[in-house]
């Protein structure tokens, strides 16, 4: 019969690999000006520019009322059929939490 | 020419050389696009020179040399000459504006100083030459901007140096326009009906700029002497033309600010600057390289076949040679060959990632959209260390996360090689020719050794030959509960050998129970209704195929094992489960029957069988009705019903006995269900059709089943 390969080796060597075990799944993506992403990954590049599908983007805005100076904390959230994301503003991927 | 452009050159006398410029140009105003853009070795530097450059033998069916079917389509000459007084004209009041610029006034005067042969015969090829095309060409700086606003046509080639471009050249004729036909055309239109006077006034040939005083003046007169606005209307059509009066004086500042750099890329910068340019986005590998372009444009074609368009210009090279008609694929084949020439001179050139330069400070990174700048350098494990498979396994954070981790990366690893196997086979080698076998047989040898070796990888890599028992669940299996697991099967079978295959689905078969599609779709929430809709989609196709040309013995074998190692009843009460049963069991009969191309089985394989038939029935006898999805989920049952009427062909009479009286609501509830008025006549159609499934098994038909009264 034929030898299969190891159990354990998954080939993992740089960062981007385990990016690429995310692939058409769905990930977390922290990004600049307070805005997370929840989606399925379709692609990516050396960059971490994305492409995500299905997504929930989560912003977060921080009012400051003009008289009492005090923070009012809102959340919008929207969602995207398919959603480009520039690499640049990319903070933090990673699977996501399993709540 | 077979010694080439340059080569070439001096060995034409002078007449044919004045004709091929002709034809040249006049191909590039029919075409309208300027392929001396394109063409390096025109106006590169003599550096050239040295190199060998072939292909050039169809130049004459890239260049026009054969002429006669070219339309009218892109007779732009014609359009423009239309409306050559009127360019004439706005070009001296451009003129008379900008007389103290240290601009040229015009740059017709410098198609009348320069005497190279290439201005020399676009004039020529010009219809009617001298005045309407200088006209054209001189009042660039004046139209160009106003051309582009209101029609959406106009030149984007700098013309001092040849020929312009026209964008969307189908607008051209109506959409270019004097500023006083666009008023006119505004005000005719916020009247709703044309206003001939007014516009043969304009099309007279004394043509001025009207100011909105005399607009408004020609428009009293036309309608008596009464203003046929109200004040609103006015000052709102005022406001427009207003708008389109400052934006316009907005553009022209900025041509005029920019003026100053009018000229200072010679032709053969321009030439260099596009050559890097394109040589960044060229590429010999389309499928390697540009694999979402290639897919996309071929789901789009199938898509506009399947609407009745044919397919687009942007279709792969590799079958439509003879499908391109006209301009568009005589420009696209021109492009071709340059790309073609390109990809070539890299080839030649090996792309070297950095250059060091003697006695400089630094080094000079050649960097490409394929070779981005490197601002990280990780060292790949292995390559450092010489002990390569010794090197430390990475912390494993815990038992639940590794685990998915190393799934996911067999399935990346899967990937890689599927891919490096479709890779493979688009790079197979042609059969030998003629005389050409040795060689031939030498590189198909090579092929399919190597060919091979990455389908033995792969196979590896699926882990499907671990034996049963080590970890739960088997590898395969954890491979399978990913959706992208699932979606590569299809493309791995393409690789497998039959024997291979058919392990893959004793490994299937053999651990049915553990795959997560394997539960009904009653218990499984959206996600999991979508992996089982994957699972169905993709590979219960491809091992169809497969099963329904195995011979008896493997059926037999593999219901066996399916019987054997998983809960019948809560296997077949999921959709993918339904489906091997069903699978397995018609193809048993159809081979019991002696069709196929397989000998009727002999006694003691059909005793086999029958036994097995038996065990099944047995275990899933008072659960027949359970395999109906309960009714508030309205979810189809199409594929229990083939199942039922598999299991019907096979059954006794007794067991047929026992399977009418256990689905017997179900067939009721059908039949009284379509003959209700309240259902869709395709959908009551749809429920007659799965009962007779079933029924026609047995010998019965719906029609003879009679509904009790309610």
């Amino acid at each position: 019969m034929d030898e299969h390969a190891p159990l354990e080796s998954a080939g993992i060597e740089e960062p981007l690999d385990l990016v690429r075990l995310s692939l058409d799944e769905r990930i977390y993506v922290k990004l600049r000006g307070d805005r997370e992403l929840r989606g399925k990954l379709h692609a990516y590049d050396g960059h971490l520019n994305m492409v995500l599908g299905d997504v929930e983007e989560t912003i977060t805005v921080v009012d400051v009322d003009e008289d009492t100076l005090k923070e009012v904390i809102r959340i919008v959230k929207r969602n995207c059929e398919m959603l480009f994301v520039r690499g640049d503003g990319v903070i933090l991927v990673s699977p996501p939490s399993r709540a | 020419m077979p010694s080439g452009r340059q080569g070439g050159r001096p060995a034409m006398n002078l007449e044919e050389q004045q004709e091929l410029d002709r034809q040249v140009q006049k191909y590039a105003l029919e075409t309208g696009e300027d392929f001396e853009i394109y063409d390096y070795g025109e106006t590169y530097d003599n550096l050239a020179d040295d190199l060998e450059e072939t292909r050039d033998d169809l130049n004459d069916e890239t260049f026009g040399g054969i002429q006669g079917d070219e339309g009218t389509d892109f007779d732009f000459a014609r359009n423009t000459r239309q409306i050559a007084p009127a360019l004439k004209k706005e070009e001296e009041l451009y003129i008379k504006q900008n007389d103290a610029g240290p601009r040229r006034s015009s740059f017709a005067s410098l198609w009348e100083n320069d005497g190279s042969s290439q201005q020399d015969s676009f004039k020529m090829g010009l219809p009617e030459p001298s005045q309407a095309a200088s006209s054209i060409w001189g009042s660039f700086g004046n139209t160009a901007g106003k051309g582009m606003d209101m029609g959406g046509a106009g030149f984007v080639h700098d013309p001092v140096f040849g020929v312009g471009t026209f964008l969307r050249p189908s607008t051209f004729g109506n959409g270019h326009q004097s500023l006083e036909e666009v008023e006119a055309q505004l005000l005719r239109t916020a009247r709703g009906q044309p206003q001939r006077v007014s516009m043969q006034q304009h099309h007279q040939g004394d043509r001025k700029m009207m100011s909105l005083e005399e607009v408004e003046a020609a428009l009293m007169n036309i309608n008596g002497g009464r203003p046929i606005y109200s004040e609103a209307m006015l000052a709102e059509q005022q406001a427009k033309i207003a708008l389109l009066e400052k934006r316009r004086a907005a553009r022209e500042a900025k041509q005029a600010e920019t003026a100053k750099h009018n000229g200072l890329m010679t032709q053969g910068d321009k030439d260099f600057i596009n050559r890097i340019q394109i040589s960044q986005l060229v590429t010999d590998d389309p499928y390697a390289d540009d694999f979402y372009c290639q897919v996309y444009t071929a789901i789009r074609n199938r898509h506009l076949q399947q609407m009745g368009i044919p397919g687009s210009m942007m279709e792969p090279e590799s079958n439509d040679g003879n499908r391109r008609r006209g301009g568009n694929g005589r420009t696209e084949q021109r492009m071709q060959q340059q790309v073609q020439r390109i990809v070539s001179d890299a080839k030649r050139n090996p792309k070297r990632t950095n250059v060091t330069v003697e006695g400089a400070l630094g080094k000079i990174a050649v960097n490409s959209v394929l070779n981005p700048r490197q601002l990280l350098q990780v060292s790949k494990r292995g390559t450092n260390d010489s002990s390569g498979g010794n090197s430390p396994k990475p912390p494993s954070p815990g038992p639940v996360s590794t685990k998915s981790h190393t799934v996911l990366g067999w399935i990346e690893n899967v990937y890689t090689y599927v891919l490096a196997l479709e890779q493979k086979r688009r790079q197979q080698p042609p059969p030998p020719r003629m005389g050409e076998e040795e060689i031939a047989g030498e590189a198909i040898r090579r092929w399919n050794e190597e060919y091979g070796i990455l389908a033995q990888k792969m196979w590896n890599e699926l882990r499907i030959t671990v034996p049963i028992g080590i970890v739960h669940p088997h590898p395969f299996i954890s491979i399978l509960n990913y959706s992208k697991g699932k979606k590569v099967i299809p493309r791995v079978l393409r690789h497998l050998l039959p024997e291979q295959t058919l392990t893959l689905l004793t490994m299937l078969v053999a651990n049915f129970e553990s795959l997560n599609v394997c539960k009904s779709e009653v218990y499984a929430d959206v996600q999991g209704n979508q992996e089982i809709e994957l699972f169905m989609n993709t590979i219960v196709p491809p091992l169809l195929g497969f099963v329904s040309e195995a011979p008896f013995r493997i059926v037999v074998g593999l219901l066996a094992l399916f019987i054997e190692r998983n809960n019948m009843i809560w296997v077949a009460r999921s959709k993918p489960g339904l489906a091997f049963l069903t699978l397995f069991l018609s193809r048993a009969e159809i081979l019991k029957q002696g069709q196929g191309n397989y000998p009727i089985p002999d006694d003691r394989e059909i005793n086999q069988w029958n036994e097995l038939y038996n065990r099944l029935f047995s275990q899933l006898q008072t659960h027949f009705s359970a395999l109906f999805m309960p009714k508030a989920t309205m979810a189809e049952d199409v594929h229990v019903w083939r199942f039922l009427a598999a299991m019907a062909v096979g059954a006794t009479v007794e067991q047929q006995h026992v399977l009418v009286t256990e689905v017997r609501e179900q067939v009721l509830e059908n039949v009284i269900a379509a003959q209700t008025t309240r259902m869709a006549p395709e959908k009551a159609a749809q429920k007659i059709s799965n009962v007779n499934l079933f029924l026609h098994a047995l010998g019965l038909d719906a029609s003879q089943v009679s509904v009790p009264a309610m």
